[in-house]
């Protein structure tokens, strides 16, 4: 639950209702764990509606309005699948696996706040260093599903996830760190206020803050295996990669996994480049003021950070129809040569610019 | 009356042990891997609940995900056979007479350091508040922390040095024998100059 006493969904349930911190915090779990669920729904309808256009064609039509209800239907007929495991699997690892990367989809979720006044799980002072520590069992989770399919695509694709994954951590990491230097601190609360008050990192810092969010953002893409970056699944060569043997809910599960893990790339983005829930990229000093009571009305953040991620979803759509699978030398090339050593500079310029040219700051 | 924190610390620490001897029991090294890992996410949870944040996220990050990997691969790029845990405890104590001695020592030494530090009150106070509170100052939260940093460096001043030794000797064993599974005849001829220089390779 939220440390500042102040803020309104706290005093709702602990300071009115009289509820007890645990209670609220289960509810305020539930209350953004339905929004992430519901989302689970339309962004993937969206992504197929935008790439159908794309190819020329029309998308799912069939089932609801517009298609609407085609990803609930696909659900249920997987939830409805028999559940098959290869023989000679690993029993246990088979489960795990699946265990360990839809939970820590779902925990990844905790410390992101979706407003300055509303709703957030888990306002852990770590809050950045939490959403990357629980991402960091992915990639074993990967290389045990891979090897406990007993199938040499699942393992070949298991090794290929596991090291895309630890390639494209470092530099993800590396750009993030000149935002959290100039902030001081890790939570996403305040490196959203800071924003608020200062402007937006994308604009800022000479275009260091561009190349940092776009270096987050493209290593965003190859953690969450997405197109050009899919080579762990590359469905010509590996038919499914480490997703190979999982069939019926498991394969849901792990669909559900690929979404949340863009929802988490996506919002990531938001928080730490281009000012999560706020609507105006520039210092509140230089704002009217009824622009400055419009960012701060809850209701409004949560529909611009709901926004945002759509504008994202859509881009990782138009990615997806747009362009073709890097080979494995090339993607590995491009994080540990180019990807790495330009998040570096981008870091020095970031603390650069905030302690020795602070006086040449944009806005 | 034992308060929810508590609980969650018994069921958690079992779960660590259960997956200790789970890691010494299974045969394949794959499959001790992964209750390795889910014994290391265990521990985090400990760190969290003693409201060490920081901690917690470092043995998530860099033990379940980065140590765990990095063994995982270990496993699966070399040679090595199913391992057949012995059926009678005799059996087990002839087998592995040396290990275990050498595992008893630092395992009591260690015992005797982590009863020290839970039966302190520092301890007790960095693990008695709620759940999920961040109210606590940093002071307050990093007792614990502190107070068995303190045993640990002074008190067992001389465990550690040992361990690390017993650690890297571990290591250097580790890949000595992972160089003598080559076949020399298999290696380029520029490995055989490095691994045999006397007999020069034509080239």
């Amino acid at each position: 639950m939220a440390s500042d006493p102040g803020l309104p969904f706290e005093e709702l349930f602990i300071g009115r209702l009289k509820l007890e911190p645990w209670m609220a915090i289960a509810i305020g779990s539930i209350i953004a764990g339905s929004y992430i669920m519901i989302n689970q729904i339309i962004a993937p309808w969206i992504e197929r509606k935008v790439m159908a256009r794309m190819q020329g064609r029309r998308g799912p039509v069939h089932v609801g309005k517009w298609g609407f209800l085609q990803i609930p239907a696909d659900l249920l007929k997987m939830i409805g699948k028999e559940d098959t495991r290869p023989e000679g699997a690993d029993k246990f690892g088979f489960s795990l696996a699946i265990f360990l990367t839809g939970t820590t989809a779902i925990l990844s979720f905790a410390p992101l706040p979706w407003g300055s006044k509303g709703l957030i799980p888990g306002n852990f002072s770590i809050g950045i260093l939490y959403v990357f520590a629980v991402f960091s069992i992915f990639p074993p989770a990967m290389l045990v599903g891979g090897w406990a399919s007993n199938s040499k695509y699942s393992l070949i694709g298991g090794f290929r996830s596991a090291g895309q994954l630890i390639a494209y951590e470092i530099p993800m990491f590396v750009s993030i760190l000149g935002v959290i230097a100039v902030v001081g601190s890790f939570s996403l609360v305040e490196i959203t206020n800071y924003q608020m008050n200062n402007g937006w990192f994308i604009g800022k810092y000479y275009g260091a803050g561009l190349i940092a969010g776009l270096i987050f953002f493209i290593s965003g893409v190859a953690e969450t295996e997405r197109v050009p970056f899919d080579i762990p699944e590359a469905e010509a060569e590996l038919v499914m990669g480490p997703r190979t043997e999982f069939s019926g809910w498991r394969y849901a599960l792990l669909m559900m996994t690929e979404y949340l893990h863009l929802f988490i790339n996506s919002l990531l983005f938001l928080y730490l480049f281009v000012g999560g829930y706020d609507i105006w990229p520039v210092r509140v000093n230089n704002s009217p003021s009824f622009i400055n009571d419009f960012r701060m009305n809850p209701f409004v953040q949560f529909l611009a950070i709901t926004l945002k991620v759509y504008v994202l979803v859509f881009v990782a759509a138009w990615m997806r129809s747009a362009l073709a699978r890097l080979r494995i030398d090339q993607l590995l090339s491009l994080g540990w040569k180019y990807m790495l050593p330009v998040s570096i500079l981008t870091l020095v310029v970031f603390l650069g610019s905030k302690d020795v040219f602070g006086f040449l700051i944009f806005w | 009356m034992i308060s929810f924190v508590e609980a969650l610390f018994l069921v958690i620490s079992f779960f660590i042990v259960f997956c200790i001897i789970m890691t010494l029991l299974v045969p394949k090294t794959m499959q001790a891997a992964y209750w390795l890992i889910l014994m290391l996410t265990g521990v985090a949870v400990l760190f969290l609940l003693a409201n060490s944040e920081i901690i917690f996220a470092f043995q998530i990050s860099i033990y379940a995900g980065g140590i765990s990997v990095l063994l995982l691969f270990a496993a699966l790029l070399t040679q090595h056979e199913e391992y057949e845990f012995p059926r009678s405890i005799l059996g087990f104590i002839k087998v592995t007479a040396s290990q275990l001695a050498i595992f008893l020592i630092i395992g009591i030494n260690l015992l005797i350091l982590i009863l020290t530090s839970v039966m302190s009150s520092d301890f007790r106070k960095g693990t008695s508040s709620q759940l999920g509170d961040t109210t606590l100052t940093v002071e307050e939260s990093f007792f614990m922390t502190e107070n068995f940093s303190v045993t640990l460096w002074r008190d067992f001043g001389m465990v550690i040095p040992f361990l690390a030794f017993l650690l890297l000797t571990a290591l250097l064993g580790s890949v000595k024998l992972v160089i003598r599974e080559w076949e020399i005849e298999d290696l380029s001829d520029v490995m055989k100059n490095r691994y045999n220089p006397t007999q020069e390779v034509q080239q």
